[in-house]
């Protein structure tokens, strides 16, 4: 008995492995970047830099995929879904590494600067970040919305952690303007953190859109 | 027209001009057929994609009227050439039609017909031969246990696999396919789909259809015809994404009319 489509099929699942390929490439990187910015290593942050060479290109092969399999297999319902989701999702993960990168960058910045206070909130929140992202590529292949809607309470932590960082690392600079210049790098790190938490809240939508046809802001 | 790539071809088809009395059908066919891939021919009605099908095993020779010059090369062998015994070309070069063309006798003979005009004759080869050209369509579970009942108790769908079956149980090299899913269900013609997807791992396979979404889905390399001229002849992937000519543009896209 053949079945119809089992080559689509396969496709379709090399088009999943390309998005969990480049998802933990990302990961790989988020966690480097941490390990980077707490050992003040300039060296790790630059090669944790040059992987995103890697992400891009898997990026680029993602869309050709997709557009190819648009043009060529008439996708419907569930797999259109598959399609264009994939394709919505390359394109966040790809943001994800790029800010991965730019804290990278900051990193590198901050290497020559004596840290004023201990690094606490910023590991932690990017651990929370990282688990969102591996919860939502998890939702992804195991198709289990309930890790969607956990990702999606760990990003108002996220939330959280960056607006107390935000209001009390602007007071250090108010109380010794000194501080500034290693203040405001820590400032942005925060911030891209808290972007790669805003991507990582797309990537859910989009599993979420795939298993239940609707499309809608999860976050509050 | 260039063919830019990198395939192993199984068939050169090289200056091929074709006239039916005063019509030139065919003008200056220049084409390389991949080996082991499924080759789509697209084109408007009347555009001699058919007509360029049934030259790969002389099946117009037979027409009134008809002028072929240029040559068909499967391998290295021209298929036109004088010496050529067109009947075991056929075996070599095998075609399924529009129509399913089931014999009105059983589904057993139909299959061991074909090895039969071949010269075999042993029993027990036979019943390998149908069996294994049963399974290679995807149809052997579905007969098995009716091989000596009439083929016209199968649906169309059952039908056309079954000729399907009797083309590979000549052992061919290449499967010629003209528009085998135009009489088809959706269903029928997704799993003969399927099945020319699996045969592209042993055969060579052509197939000519209406459907541009056949095309699209079903095959490696397509082959874009119009007027009797190749325009365009690219990876799949590539023509229906960016094709390079303006014609295959508005046709793929429907727009040329």
């Amino acid at each position: 008995m053949v079945r119809p489509r089992k080559r689509f099929e396969q496709e379709l699942a090399e088009l999943d492995q390309l998005i969990l390929r480049m998802g933990s490439i990302s990961e790989d990187m988020l966690n480097r970047m941490i390990q980077a910015l707490k050992e003040r290593n300039v060296e790790l942050a630059e090669e944790t830099v040059r992987m995103d060479d890697k992400v891009d290109a898997l990026n680029l092969e993602i869309e050709t995929t997709c557009i190819r399999l648009i043009a060529t297999q008439q996708p419907q319902a569930r797999d259109l879904r598959r399609i264009i989701a994939a394709l919505k999702i390359a394109g966040d993960v790809e943001r994800v590494a790029d800010y991965a990168v730019d804290i990278c960058l900051v990193v590198k910045e901050l290497a020559d600067k004596p840290l004023f206070k201990p690094l606490e909130d910023i590991p932690k929140m990017q651990e929370v970040v990282k688990r969102m992202l591996h919860e939502t590529l998890d939702a992804f292949v195991t198709r289990d919305l309930d890790l969607v809607y956990k990702m999606i309470a760990d990003d108002e932590e996220v939330d959280t952690l960056y607006e107390n960082l935000y209001v009390e690392l602007k007071d250090f600079m108010k109380r010794d303007p000194a501080l500034v210049d290693q203040a405001v790098p820590l400032i942005l790190i925060t911030r891209y953190l808290e972007r790669i938490a805003d991507h990582v809240t797309n990537i859910g939508e989009r599993v979420f859109y795939v298993e239940t046809g609707e499309l809608k802001e999860l976050h509050v | 027209m260039e063919q830019k790539d990198s395939y192993n071809y199984k068939i050169r088809v090289d200056n091929l001009n074709l006239h039916f009395a005063a019509n030139h059908v065919l003008k200056g066919i220049n084409l390389n057929i991949p080996e082991n891939l499924i080759t789509a021919l697209i084109g408007p009605s009347g555009c001699g994609k058919s007509t360029l099908l049934k030259c790969l095993n002389r099946m117009n020779d037979i027409l009134p009227d008809v002028r072929i010059k240029g040559r068909v090369l499967l391998g290295d062998e021209d298929i036109y050439a004088d010496d050529v015994d067109v009947t075991n070309l056929r075996k070599k070069v095998g075609m399924v039609f529009q129509r399913p063309v089931a014999f009105p006798i059983s589904i057993y003979e139909n299959v061991a017909s074909a090895p039969r005009v071949h010269g075999v004759s042993h029993k027990g080869t036979l019943d390998n031969i149908v069996a294994s050209s049963l399974a290679k369509v995807g149809l052997w579970d579905e007969v098995a246990d009716k091989l000596h009942k009439s083929a016209l108790t199968l649906s169309l769908g059952q039908q056309q696999q079954l000729c399907i079956a009797r083309v590979i149980a000549s052992e061919p090299e290449v499967i010629l396919l003209d528009e085998p899913c135009s009489a088809l269900d959706p269903i029928s013609t997704m799993k003969i789909e399927e099945r020319m997807r699996q045969l592209a791992k042993n055969y060579t396979v052509v197939i000519v259809t209406h459907s541009m979404q056949q095309a699209a889905r079903a095959s490696d390399y397509t082959v874009f015809m119009l007027s009797g001229e190749i325009i365009e002849a690219c990876p799949t992937g590539e023509m229906f994404t960016s094709p390079k000519d303006s014609r295959t543009e508005n046709y793929i896209t429907g727009r040329l009319f």
